[in-house]
């Protein structure tokens, strides 16, 4: 009788082991996939350039721009590039970053959320203001909502800088 | 009909009868082959059941072996079993089969070849009179906003 009340304790504790160990792989696994699919926050590189059209045979870029070529080639209507300034916004997820590229144009980034696929969706917004009577004046320029793969990029083109030049706003999830 | 009456008398005549004197007059029935072989029949089946009505029984000379033969088993290792092997065996069946589920359900879907793209869901501006372009290449999605001329704010 004692043995086989053993025999039954032992037996008990083998099935807890295995389901605690079998239960327990999955909510590892788990945890890990909500690391890797919901980090606290991404960090959005932007590059904010001046964007004209001189009539040149081949687009023209300043040479800290050559990792940008490829997806500068969308942009119409233009074949010189030069820098204004880049930022790097460190943005956690559900909240909104902003920062200033021109004295006319700011940008603001919001996480969304970050797919299974590795794609991390964000919200950016381009905001113009305009100063006029001593009276601030705000209008969105821009907005869109962009799922970015890994490496890509996000190019909001087409407002207007001065009379001779456009804006264009390079974005990319590192 | 006559048959079965007549197996019928040749039963209770059978058990009437005791030993030789039974198997003198049962010679009677030679010359009918159903009969005899009827009769044959009865014979193996009341033997059959005396056979089992009679008890065994230990005679004194016995006793001793017998003894010997239980303490022998008493005294012989009973053989390993594993009682709760089955029970273990189905209980860990059924926690795989739910940690193999959680696992697939946790672990949602395989990235697919639109992983790789970056693209456009929504797009707005709030210029007046401006037109909202976007196009998505693989890695490069563009919103171009075509500002009207004189667009005066």
């Amino acid at each position: 009788m004692v043995t086989h009340r053993c025999r039954l304790r032992r037996g008990l504790i083998g099935c807890l082991t295995i389901a605690a160990a079998l239960l327990g792989l999955p909510a590892g696994l788990a945890a890990q996939s909500d690391a890797r699919a919901a980090p606290e926050k991404i960090t959005v590189s932007v590059t904010a350039l001046r964007a004209t059209q001189e009539n040149r045979s081949e687009v023209q870029l300043d040479a800290d721009l050559e990792p940008l070529r490829k997806a500068l080639g969308s942009v119409k209507n233009c074949d010189t590039f030069r820098k204004i300034t880049e930022a790097r916004i460190d943005v956690p997820f559900g909240a909104e970053k902003g920062v200033d590229l021109t004295a006319h144009y700011a940008l603001y980034v919001t996480a969304v959320s970050k797919e299974n696929d590795g794609r991390v969706r964000i919200k950016a917004r381009i905001e113009e203001c305009a100063v006029s009577d001593s009276e601030k004046r705000t209008r969105t320029a821009v907005s869109a909502v962009s799922s970015m793969a890994p490496g890509g990029h996000l190019v909001l083109a087409g407002l207007k800088l001065d009379d001779a030049a456009q804006f264009v706003a390079v974005l990319s999830v590192e | 009909m006559f048959t079965s009456r007549k197996k019928r008398a040749v039963e209770q005549w059978f058990d009437r009868q005791e030993g030789a004197e039974r198997e003198e007059s049962a010679c009677g029935f030679s010359g009918d082959a159903e009969l005899a072989g009827h009769l044959a029949d009865i014979r193996r089946l009341r033997e059959g059941v005396k056979a089992v009505a009679v008890r065994q029984q230990i005679a004194d000379d016995q006793f001793g072996a017998f003894m010997a033969g239980i303490h022998e088993r008493l005294t012989e290792q009973a053989p390993r079993r594993a009682p709760g092997m089955w029970a273990l065996a189905s209980m860990a069946a059924v926690v795989l089969l739910v940690a193999i589920s959680a696992v697939v359900v946790m672990m949602g879907k395989p990235a697919g070849v639109r992983a790789e793209q970056t693209e456009i869901e929504a797009y707005s501006t709030e210029i007046k009179g401006a037109t909202v372009d976007a196009q998505s290449d693989k890695d490069t999605a563009t919103v171009w906003v075509n500002v009207p001329a004189g667009d005066v704010w």
